[in-house]
């Protein structure tokens, strides 16, 4: 198995050939071509990982050299191959692929062409970091990278402004949750002496319930900054001033999933701990519904698909929260087959209208780049939940679930499913249909994509289609790492504990086999409800939009304050901005003012200005008069000579 | 015999009238009068010493001291001379050169 | 009541009226005659003390020389016609120099004076002069000061002659 060290080192090799090399020798399109043959050569040995993992279920740990010593521990760079990682693995990888040969297309002219494709390497490489770790500090090295990576991306045209911002801004509220994360770990070296996933899970039937809550809390935090769940997510919507590569790959498929496999790779953990998974259960059920509030009434193409992000990531937190771990971790992988096909749509849609991103400037495009549009309904409709693509087969799992155990997160997950299937079909048809409203002249030149961008769409359209009849494949897959009856690597007693964990979700039976699964569904009530939901929403966006039968301002109007609510985003960013930024623009002027004007000029120029004063007043006693001078002779005698006789 | 105290104490308020004399008055060469008076006041405490210690080096010290104020007296009045050819006056209000 | 203590009363009381005199008299002339009569008391005291060489050295130096010196410049200088005293410094200096003479009167009263301990004993003057027995320390012991005061005399005399010149003041305005 010593091949797996090909995965994360192909990245880090190529990353260092182009950094090093890139603009002098490798110009475009060479710089794209490394990036790519890299990245694949990673695809391939994860592959191979994968079907060797498949069939046995074994785990490999395996150690690399000694980082640190600390104590009787020591922090090693490893990988940790089984199942879980397996699967993380050639979700990043494959899809890392796909969108790098993209990006060749899409970053086509652009100047700093070697540049990027350094940066996306550099990212997949901490990404396998992250994946392959075995341990929580080779874990959060790959978190910081990535974020380090995402910063950079995100703001890769540094001389705009916004994307400066937006990459300050991604960077900070990165930070706050990174912040929470080092804690946990803190408090886990110190609760367990150790940092090793597996030495953590055999150790936690031992450990106090309220200190594995408080690790798993502050872990999570963390995730909730990487995955810009509620209230940390206002760094996601503002990344989207990157390039649609960047949006693709580092905020839909990958970076941004890292949370949810953190959680998942944790499970025992978590599991441990009925106050833990309930939060997590209640911050995705939050971030699923009120992020698809906030996509209802955006008009940025890229905003829109951003917040369906957040919203999918909220999904995948509640199927974990509700102990359905294998659901949330499949439906990660089909959110990142068709997130990055969503976005890579968008971003041909955005070549060709030369960066437009105005979706109420946009329309009757479809005709005209029909292999973008078409992919785009493929990925719009496994994104509402339609059978037979993959949307469905991991979507509506997770909302039965909720259905069977706890109303309340139910409710919203199902409203948020008509809310999404509304506002993905919202953008379809202001994309591709419904009225002209497109400048003239950008008419023109509105071409379909060069290959090397449509194939991509073409394999990723055909992906969703085809993966979701392998659901049964893949819960049987993930079994040794995520049932806790068939984890080979936990003693029995933790095994107990995480049962009971669990518990939760046993009385829930979901079909595992796709076929069984979509019959279920057509047949029952819920299958049924959740069926006619998703259509009911694509309807509704094609009474609106394309056929305008109801005027959507209309609507805004009878609706007004929800409208403004939802289109300022709930107010996050005001309150936030009021708080923290100018909070603390206040309070530094204040600082400044007082401690610096007021105090150290105070002191020094008070200083000057006494002995000045002092001075002034001793002055007076030089008269010129030399009777003056013996007076005060005199009255210097007499003290003295006081001082020496009555002291004595 | 008197006790010798009293010639101490005679010396002291000699000294001190000499002392305001040098302090108060306003005309040079009646402040030069003082600083006499207070030599002389030395002198009387000096002599007084040696007769209690049965010692002549008061004496001895007292003839240098007559000395040194012959010279003193000599030079300051010269120095007024000079100062006079300048100012036109002796009032010592107006010397105030190294004022401030 | 001895001939001695009396002489010291009538003397005392002479030099320190006489002092006031110096101090008070606006008339210069007032004053040095002042200070003429002051010198003579004191140069009494010391003859009551048995100091004969410098009461007389006394007379001698200052009640002749010295005086003459004060008079002739005073008679080269117009009368000072301004006030005698100024009022603010006799106000400041008078309880200083009230204290400073309590004190020193204090230390003379209670100090701690050695006890005779020289060999100059008043006997030995019955037998040796009071002038040979300061000669005896003077040009012995002390024969260094002593020349280098006639010295300093010298740098005194010629000091005081360029002083007194006139050329110096109207070169030095000639020269401005």
């Amino acid at each position: 198995m010593e091949y797996l060290w090909i995965i994360p080192f192909s990245p880090l090799v190529a990353f260092i050939i182009i950094g090093l090399f890139g603009y002098k020798f490798l110009k475009e399109p060479l710089s794209g071509i490394v990036a790519v043959i890299a990245v694949a050569i990673s695809a391939i040995a994860s592959v191979k990982g994968f079907i060797d993992v498949a069939g046995s279920g074994k785990y490999y740990d395996l150690k690399l050299f000694n980082w640190l010593t600390i104590g009787d521990y020591s922090i090693s760079v490893s990988i940790f191959w089984d199942p879980l990682s397996a699967l993380m693995t050639c979700v990043v990888t494959c899809v890392s692929t796909f969108i790098f040969i993209f990006a060749t297309g899409y970053m086509k002219g652009d100047e700093s062409y070697p540049r990027f494709f350094a940066y996306l390497s550099l990212f997949v490489f901490m990404m396998l970091m992250l994946t392959l770790s075995d341990n929580l500090v080779q874990l959060f090295f790959g978190w910081e990278g990535v974020g380090l990576a995402s910063y950079l991306l995100i703001g890769f045209w540094h001389y705009k402004k916004s994307a400066a911002n937006a990459a300050m801004e991604s960077f900070v509220v990165n930070r706050v949750g990174d912040w929470l994360f080092l804690l946990g770990i803190l408090l886990a070296f110190t609760t367990f002496g150790t940092l090793d996933y597996l030495q953590i899970f055999n150790k936690l039937h031992g450990t106090d319930y309220i200190i594995i809550t408080a690790i798993a809390l502050l872990l999570f935090g963390g995730a909730v900054g990487k995955s810009a769940q509620i209230p940390l997510h206002i760094w996601l919507p503002n990344a989207m001033e990157g390039p649609t590569p960047v949006s693709a790959l580092i905020h839909a498929a990958t970076m941004v999933a890292a949370g949810v496999y953190m959680v998942a790779r944790l499970m025992p953990v978590f599991a441990s701990s009925e106050i833990a998974l309930d939060t997590v259960l209640f911050i995705g059920t939050m971030s699923a519904f009120l992020a698809a509030t906030m996509g209802l009434v955006q008009n940025d193409i890229k905003r829109i698909i951003a917040y369906s992000t957040l919203s999918q990531l909220g999904y995948m937190f509640a199927a974990e929260g509700l102990g359905l771990f294998s659901e949330g971790m499949f439906h990660l992988t089909s959110h990142a087959v068709f997130k990055a096909l969503l976005f890579l749509g968008s971003g041909s849609v955005l070549i060709a209208l030369h960066h437009l991103l105005d979706v109420q400037k946009m329309g009757q495009i479809g005709r005209l780049m029909p292999i973008t549009m078409g992919t785009f309904l493929i990925g719009s409709l496994a994104l509402a939940g339609i059978p037979p693509f993959v949307g469905f087969f991991s979507k509506d799992p997770i909302i039965e679930g909720a259905y069977e155990i706890n109303t309340f997160a139910f409710t919203f997950l199902w409203l948020g499913a008509f809310l999404t299937a509304f506002y993905i079909f919202r953008l379809f048809f202001l994309t591709f249909f419904d009225g002209d409203r497109l400048d003239p002249h950008i008419r023109e030149h509105v071409h379909e994509s060069p290959p090397n961008m449509t194939i991509p769409l073409i394999v990723l359209a055909a992906a969703t289609v085809i993966l979701g009849f392998f659901r049964e494949f893949f819960i049987n897959f993930l079994k040794p790492s995520l049932d806790p009856a068939h984890m080979p690597f936990l003693s029995p007693e933790v095994k107990a504990l995480v049962n009971e964990g669990l518990s939760r979700s046993h009385h829930v039976h979901i079909e595992a086999n796709a076929f069984e699964f979509l019959g279920h569904s057509l047949t029952s009530f819920l299958g049924i409800l959740l069926l006619a939901t998703a259509l009911a929403g694509i309807f509704t966006a094609y009474t609106i939009y394309q056929i305008r039968k109801i005027d959507p301002v209309k609507i805004g109007d009878m609706f007004k304050p929800l409208y403004i609510l939802f289109y300022n985003r709930w107010f996050f960013d005001k309150i936030y901005y009021a708080i923290f930024v100018y909070g603390y623009y206040k309070l530094s002027k204040a600082m400044w003012f007082i401690g610096d004007k007021i105090i150290i000029d105070g002191i020094v120029d008070g200083s000057g200005k006494t002995s000045l004063f002092a001075s002034d007043i001793f002055r007076k006693t030089q008269m010129g008069r030399i009777s003056g001078y013996v007076i005060q002779m005199l009255i210097g005698v007499v003290i003295f000579l006081s001082l020496f006789l009555f002291l004595k | 015999m008197v006790p010798f105290e009293y010639y101490i104490a005679l010396s002291g308020l000699l000294m001190v009238l000499g002392l305001i004399g040098v302090i108060v008055r306003k005309n040079i060469i009646a402040m030069l009068l003082s600083t006499e008076l207070m030599l002389n006041a030395v002198n009387i405490a000096f002599v007084a010493f040696d007769m209690k210690l049965h010692e002549v080096i008061g004496q001895v010290f007292v003839f240098f001291i007559l000395t040194i104020a012959a010279a003193e007296a000599a030079i300051g009045l010269g120095l007024i001379m000079a100062i006079y050819r300048m100012k036109k006056d002796v009032d010592v209000e107006k010397l105030t050169e190294l004022k401030g | 009541m001895e001939l001695s203590t009396v002489a010291f009363w009538v003397l005392s009381t002479i030099a320190v009226i006489s002092a006031i005199g110096v101090v008070f008299f606006r008339n210069i002339v007032y004053a040095v005659l002042s200070l003429i009569s002051t010198l003579i008391a004191i140069s009494g005291l010391f003859f009551n003390l048995g100091a004969e060489l410098v009461g007389a050295l006394q007379i001698l130096i200052y009640a002749v020389a010295i005086v003459v010196f004060y008079v002739l410049v005073i008679s080269t200088v117009p009368q000072y016609k301004g006030q005698a005293i100024d009022p603010k410094y006799t106000l400041l200096s008078l309880p200083f120099g009230f204290i400073l003479f309590l004190e020193l009167a204090y230390v003379s009263i209670y100090g701690l004076w050695a006890s005779n301990k020289g060999i100059f004993s008043p006997d030995i003057f019955t037998k040796v002069s009071n002038a040979k027995a300061v000669a005896s320390l003077l040009f012995t012991k002390y024969l260094f000061p002593f020349e280098v005061a006639s010295l300093i005399l010298l740098v005194a005399m010629i000091g005081a002659i360029l002083l007194g010149r006139k050329d110096i003041v109207e070169d030095e305005k000639g020269g401005q």
